[in-house]
């Protein structure tokens, strides 16, 4: 369980740059009840990831791209169920007014973040595949 | 003794009693209740900025989640309040199969309870294999619809839809509704000729107070909130008939078998014995038809099964990236059919608004990082629409259903043929300003359409022990007739369930005028 709520507050951060509520984090560890398919390689992963303190957001990236069904993957999905379902959060998700410009910009720079993330998460993914 | 016993309470069961209203008829059903919804009270998006909306979105037993997994569950069937509409009671059958995941319901209403309520008419062409024509159906319709409540609009597709008769004002359109359906008209004779023709759905969605119930509110709650009054559900129409004591309804029944004897039928029930002068079953085609089995003790025989092969294909335009979130919408737009030059046989499609569903549902397949998917979820969602495409179903030899010793249903089914037809229909859409591309093309998995038929097919003269008549009865018997899909031989592209509460309608009717004529 401790380790589910590191890992919320990890991933959190990736996704949301601050800190995470106690709730989402909670309800986060909980989700784990449905992802059954996880191994004791996939939490062994995770947890090196999260020692050596590692991008994850950069990691994620690359691993959607290669590998959709990464652990890594289906844990930030998991994370951003639990925080989609509280208001904190509504405007993380949802824009309530017309934003054509910042729109633009805001995708054209994500766009080369993600490039540039990609690029890191590559070599990241290699490095903890060697033991 | 009742008259007639109907098992099952969907859109099959619901019609084939309304239709044999003034019998003494008894409806047997599985028919789980569905839990009521009384914190869903108001916007999608009022409820979401003004409260936590775990327990309604994404569920104690975190049912949202499914999806991770990899399942493939509609959205509709998927968040905590809609689930129950498709679980399983205990003493069900088990499905086995690798290749074909079917949806089986056994609440109060059925399937329909989930489904997204688009209504069409089968022409003569759409019964190209049945023993019918639209003119044994249409009447049939005419009283469903006044029923049900239709609305829609006659323009570019009536020609596809049939009589408009009792028809409501069609539901407001949402933005992308709008946007694409204006691009659309300014060349409509040029997509006409392409073989493209685009209009309003008919949907068994309220746009007006009907018969009780409420006009859509457009709260944008369709993925989350079961039985809204204007989204027609089956069981408005047992528990009314219920109510006005027209038939007596039971629920709980998991019906195990029936035989025939000298003067009726009985019904077996969890120990249960209910005897009647007839008997229609309306249990989903798929399981009507393993009772059917069941009740012969077969095992070996392999009857066809049929589904509309389907695909989702999702549209862009960059006019309304940056534009806010649609609040106020339903989120079945627009109709689509492709004709003559595009495909041989009529395709037909349904247009989306995503609004109304989770955007953790389709945030990561954007090809951005997780902070740039939801910069996306911001911005270019609201300037998204889905389409899903459904072609045609037709019996085959390798598509099967059995069951085995234990009375489970065993389904075996291969890939259905290549489909096709979407690269040109969205290279015609981009003309519109939607844009997508083949390879962000999915077909969904076998099963997915939840549009299953043809393991007890009608003929004109059946010969087959496992084949009904044109008015369902099942041939070898004298009191047991098919209410559902089980007896259609094929399915065209259009969406079947009109067509099932319209030939419930016409068998209850039948089998009512006989019970009277033979006292
Ligand atoms: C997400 C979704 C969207 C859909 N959208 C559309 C659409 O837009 N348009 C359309 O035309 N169709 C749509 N459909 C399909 C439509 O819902 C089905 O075609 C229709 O509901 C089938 O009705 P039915 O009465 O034949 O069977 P069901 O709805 O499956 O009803 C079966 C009934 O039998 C009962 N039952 C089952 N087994 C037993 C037993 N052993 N003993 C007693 N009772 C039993 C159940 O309790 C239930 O009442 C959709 C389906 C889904 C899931």
């Amino acid at each position: 369980m401790d380790e589910l709520l590191r890992e919320a507050a990890t991933l959190h951060r990736a996704a949301f740059d601050r800190e995470v509520p106690e709730e989402v984090a909670r309800r986060y560890a909980a989700a784990h009840r449905a992802l059954s398919r996880i191994t004791d390689a996939e939490r062994a992963w995770m947890k090196r990831a999260l020692d050596e303190d590692l991008d994850l957001e950069a990691l994620e990236a690359a691993a959607r791209r290669d590998r959709p069904d990464h652990v890594l993957c289906r844990k930030f999905k998991a994370l951003l169920y639990v925080a989609e379902a509280s208001p904190e959060y509504y405007a993380d998700f949802v824009s309530d007014e017309p934003r054509r410009f910042q729109a633009f910009l805001s995708l054209m720079g994500h766009g080369v973040r993600t490039l540039f993330k990609r690029l890191k998460g590559r070599a990241l993914l290699r490095r903890l595949e060697t033991p | 003794m009742h008259d007639a016993i109907v098992v099952g309470s969907g859109a099959a069961g619901a019609f084939a009693a309304y239709g044999l209203r003034g019998a003494k008829t008894l409806v047997l059903d599985a028919g789980m209740p569905l839990a009521e919804a009384p914190t869903l009270d108001a916007n999608l998006y009022d409820l979401r900025k003004s409260r936590d909306v775990f327990h309604e979105t994404v569920g104690e037993r975190f049912e949202s989640l499914h999806s991770i997994e990899g399942g493939e569950l509609s959205p509709k069937v998927k968040a905590p309040l809609l689930r129950p509409v498709i679980e399983r009671p205990p003493g069900a059958p088990d499905i086995i199969s690798s290749s074909f995941s079917a949806l089986l319901s056994y609440t109060t209403g059925g399937l329909a309870n989930a489904w997204g309520a688009q209504v069409y008419r089968f022409d003569d062409a759409d019964l190209r294999g049945f023993p019918l024509r639209a003119a044994d159906l249409d009447p049939f319709y005419d009283e469903v619809a006044q029923q049900v409540g239709i609305s829609g609009a006659e323009d570019d597709l009536a020609r596809f839809h049939g009589s408009a008769r009792g028809l409501q004002p069609p539901l407001d359109l949402a933005a992308v509704g709008r946007d694409l359906l204006e691009a659309y008209s300014l060349r409509a004779d040029e997509f006409r000729r392409e073989g493209l023709f685009i209009g309003r759905p008919r949907l068994a969605v309220l746009s007006r107070d009907h018969a009780g119930r409420k006009a859509c509110a457009y709260e944008n709650l369709e993925f989350f909130k079961p039985r809204q009054g204007a989204v027609y559900s089956p069981a408005f129409t047992i528990e009314e008939l219920a109510r006005r004591g027209e038939v007596d309804y039971a629920p709980g029944h998991l019906v195990e078998s029936y035989r025939e004897t000298e003067d009726g039928v009985e019904v077996l029930a969890q120990g249960e014995t209910f005897r009647a002068r007839r008997l229609i079953l309306c249990l989903g085609a798929l399981n009507t038809a393993r009772l059917v089995l069941r009740a012969n003790g077969d095992t070996e025989s392999r009857l066809p099964l049929v589904e509309n092969p389907c695909s989702f294909a999702p549209l862009i335009s960059l006019r309304r990236i940056g534009m806010p979130v649609e609040q106020r919408s339903f989120y079945a737009q627009l109709n689509l059919f492709c004709s003559g030059p595009l495909w041989p046989e009529p395709l037909v499609g349904m247009i989306y608004a995503v609004d109304g569903l989770l955007r953790s549902d389709l945030l990561f397949n954007f090809p951005l990082s997780v902070r740039g998917c939801l910069a996306a979820s911001r911005y270019v969602l609201p300037a998204m629409a889905l389409l899903q495409l459904f072609y045609p179903g037709d019996p085959r030899p390798e598509n099967s259903l059995s069951i085995d010793g234990k009375g489970n249903l065993v389904l075996r089914y291969a890939a259905p043929p290549p489909c096709g037809a979407e690269a040109k229909i969205l290279g015609l859409l981009r003309r519109t300003g939607w844009r997508s591309d083949a390879k962000f093309v999915r077909p969904s998995k076998p099963g997915g359409s939840v549009h299953y038929a043809g393991p007890l097919p009608m003929r004109e003269r059946p010969g087959e022990r496992y084949e009904t008549d044109r008015d369902g009865l099942l041939a070898g018997t004298k009191r047991t007739h098919v209410g559902d899909a089980a007896s259609f031989p094929r399915l065209p592209a259009k969406n079947l369930t009109f067509t099932i509460m319209a030939n419930a309608l016409r068998i209850g009717r039948l089998v009512r005028a006989q019970l009277s004529e033979s006292g």
